[in-house]
């Protein structure tokens, strides 16, 4: 998936190959190619310029160690720094409250529905959860019976009502079957939207305070 | 979408809703990985999951110091160790190292070999998992189909021929052939890496032939 981009970033580290230190002048050409190769991955640009200051900075301070030559050296503070850019730990998810409620949100073609099945998949079978599914997407009328598709597959439950042209109806019903039921989990798979489209943010935002 | 878009779609959504975290979808078909740095510094939420593929089990958790290893290609052996222990069955595993003992390690078990690293997902990305692998790999096109023939193969041999493999002569090779639409050369090569594979997994369990086995490793199934 970072096919093109590994590949830069060693044409990069090549740049430091055989050379004794790390010097002001090398590394910022091999930053430079470190930045192109953030840049051609589509990274924020604000991103990738401070992902090499930052990298910089900490180079220059460094004791190269005889051990080590200045590219392992460099790769190890880019590998450091590439670590925290992305969030550093893994953040786990949380599912202490009983039910966890999960409200996906996203785009329309973005994967909500196929990664709810994922997701409740992974938490059945890893994390000795009990899902419940809920099809709030009222405006694909297909996407409803996808998710019956998805759950019988992997064996979790689906809450719908293809009758109800209302989210926040469904979803409340939804979660008190959950409670009755004894579900941990509940994940409401929503309908696509744009961030733009005002109407449906609101729909989703109340959607998220009613719950 | 890529990059950008994505950041900027996460941060819109992010003003109204205030989620908890990101995830990233259809990891597998874009290559262009820039939304997974951008995000966190953009948004400040932490991406929690990573699909890569159609299939249900196609999720993974995501752990950023792997990210950065198969980034700088230096690979993600504790992901592909975790992988292969999912599939790992401790008692079949019992099962398959008597018989590899008794040298009678057959073709029934090599399909299921060839099932398990199957079920473990993309062939192309467990082996851009391994260490200096990926990069060497890169041109490398492993269909996702590379065992379709091997399993033709085996699945056009009778029960009999598949336990006692040295059953099959010529005109059992013939004949194999036709029924899986390989040509003899294919049969050839199968049983090959069979009889190879075969010794190879005797020699494991003899320690003392670990070294004589590492100088003349065999091809592995299915690449070319």
């Amino acid at each position: 998936m970072f096919d093109s981009l590994s590949e830069k970033l060693d044409r990069a580290f090549k740049v430091l190959k055989g050379q004794g230190k790390i010097t002001e002048i090398n590394v910022a050409e091999t930053l430079k190619e470190v930045r192109k190769a953030l840049l051609d991955a589509d990274v924020n640009y604000k991103v990738a310029k401070q992902f090499t200051d930052t990298v910089k900075e900490k180079a220059l301070g460094q004791q190269v160690l005889t051990a080590i030559s200045p590219s392992q050296l460099l790769v190890k503070i880019t590998h450091d720094e590439l670590t925290s850019l992305m969030g550093g730990e893994t953040a786990d998810i949380k599912l202490d409250s009983n039910p966890t409620i999960i409200l996906m949100s996203g785009l329309q073609g973005s994967g909500k529905t196929t990664f709810t099945g994922k997701l409740a998949n992974h938490l059945k079978t890893k994390r000795g959860k009990k899902p419940l599914l809920i099809a709030a997407d009222v405006y694909r009328p297909a996407a409803i019976n996808q998710l019956h598709v998805l759950g019988e597959q992997i064996g979790v439950e689906v809450f719908s009502d293809a009758e109800s042209k209302d989210p926040i109806s469904i979803a409340k019903r939804g979660i008190a079957q959950a409670k009755e039921n004894g579900n941990t989990v509940v994940i409401i798979d929503t309908a696509g939207r744009l961030a733009v489209d005002e109407a449906m943010m609101n729909e989703i935002a109340a959607l998220k305070k009613r719950n | 979408m890529t990059g950008q878009d994505a950041v900027n779609t996460a941060k819109a959504f992010n003003d109204r809703l205030d989620f908890d975290g990101v995830v990233l979808t259809k990891l597998d078909g874009d290559t262009r990985g820039g939304a997974a740095l951008s995000i966190k510094t953009v948004v400040n939420k932490p991406i929690k999951f990573v699909g890569t593929g159609e299939k249900m089990e196609a999720i993974d958790v995501f752990h950023p110091t792997r990210m950065s290893d198969r980034i700088l290609g230096m690979g993600d052996v504790v992901t592909l160790v975790e992988k292969a222990q999912e599939q790992y069955n401790e008692e079949e595993a019992r099962k398959l190292s008597k018989k590899i003992a008794q040298n009678k390690f057959d073709f029934n078990d090599f399909l299921a070999q060839l099932n398990q690293i199957k079920k473990m997902g993309n062939i192309k990305d467990l082996v851009g998992m391994i260490p200096g692998v990926g990069k060497a790999m890169k041109d490398v096109d492993i269909k996702d189909d590379a065992f379709k023939h091997i399993e033709a193969i085996i699945q056009s041999m009778t029960p009999a021929e598949r336990e006692k493999p040295e059953l099959i002569n010529g005109s059992r090779r013939a004949r194999i052939a036709k029924g899986s639409g390989q040509s003899i050369q294919e049969i050839n090569k199968l049983m090959k890496q069979f009889e190879e594979t075969r010794k190879m997994m005797r020699m494991m369990q003899d320690k003392g032939a670990m070294m004589k086995m590492m100088k003349n490793m065999p091809k592995m199934p299915g690449m070319k």
